[in-house]
């Protein structure tokens, strides 16, 4: 099966469920553990992978994400608290940014239309 | 994967450290030149390199290590890559956690890495410290140093002992007989704070 096209969401339940009701479960492939998630990341195609910052140890894992998906939209979901830190992510350094956007949960309608696959 | 898919890989080694100094003390003396080694510092990393290219070893600081990332643990054995962990093993991880698992020290590692799985760890003394992972890695100590069973809170013990003179026992005049009675001076004792001049320079102003 191919996974082009398709969208990855590494989030807790609540959240991910909510990926499912707005963009159907059809192409998305919901994960709450990360290291099931990057098994999956380094078996196939996504287009979109959508991150939670509310795992330990987020920018190695949004590194991972990256190594294992190089052209997938790497895109980072967090609270207000939290965007001081992913945005040193989203912060273009020599190599590029380790994410390529992030949206502030909950999203706005725009932002889930950004979000919806291509 | 077997034996085939071990040379296959070559000598890619991943070192999963904070520690900078850490992975520069793991191979060094290495002998064999074509080891590859590529330093990451965080275990997601590391999940990242196993899966795209199963290197031939991991060597873990297990100051990296938490009860959340023993599904690297299972990936490498999955993939029948060889682990090397250094270090205490962090609170909420069991042995049982990690086994499969060579537990090493920083010195032992090259000699490790060139000794086949099935052999004895013989010269390789590995300590284990159960010891709370530590948040702030760059407190840590750069070399891998076992330390003596303690308990955690007293790790941080004031050094109020100064160091004595190591003297061979064979030479008695070497040796000083202790004095059992000191001498007391002023303010040791609460009993005595003042000196027998201040107080009475004391009742004096009264």
């Amino acid at each position: 099966m191919s996974d082009a096209g398709r969208m990855l969401v590494l989030a807790r339940r609540r959240v991910a469920d909510e990926f499912s009701d707005r963009l159907g479960s059809d192409e998305l492939a919901a994960f709450d553990d990360p290291y099931e998630a990057l098994e999956a990341l380094g078996s196939g195609g996504w287009s979109s992978v959508i991150i939670a910052a509310s795992y330990t140890g987020l920018p190695g894992l949004c590194r991972a994400a990256r190594k294992l998906q190089t052209d997938a939209r790497l895109i980072v979901l967090c609270g207000p608290g939290s965007e001081p830190e992913v945005r040193e992510l989203a912060a273009p350094v020599v190599a590029g940014s380790v994410i390529d956007d992030y949206f502030i949960h909950p999203l706005t309608e725009n932002e889930w239309r950004a979000l919806a696959p291509e | 994967m077997g034996d085939n898919g071990k040379s296959r890989r070559g000598r890619k080694i991943i070192i999963l450290s904070r520690d900078a100094a850490f992975a520069r003390g793991a191979l060094e003396g290495g002998s064999d030149a074509s080891r590859c080694c590529l330093r990451v510092t965080s275990p997601y990393e590391a999940a990242a390199e196993l899966i795209e290219d199963a290197p031939a070893a991991l060597i873990v600081d297990l100051r990296c290590l938490t009860p959340g990332d023993l599904p690297l643990i299972e990936m490498a054995r999955r993939g029948d890559v060889e682990v090397l962990a250094v270090g205490a093993i962090p609170l909420g991880v069991a042995t049982s956690d990690l086994s499969g698992v060579r537990l090493a020290v920083l010195g032992h590692l090259d000699v490790l890495l060139d000794c086949p799985e099935s052999q004895p760890l013989a010269g390789a003394p590995a300590t284990v410290v159960p010891r709370a992972a530590s948040a702030d890695a760059a407190d840590l100590p750069t070399m891998s140093r076992w330390v003596a069973k303690t308990p955690i809170d007293r790790v941080e013990t004031p050094r109020t002992k100064t160091p004595v003179a190591v003297q061979d026992p064979q030479d008695d005049r070497a040796i000083e007989t202790p004095r059992t009675d000191p001498i007391p001076s002023p303010g040791d004792s609460p009993d005595e704070l003042l000196t027998r001049e201040e107080l009475t320079a004391l009742l004096e102003d009264d």
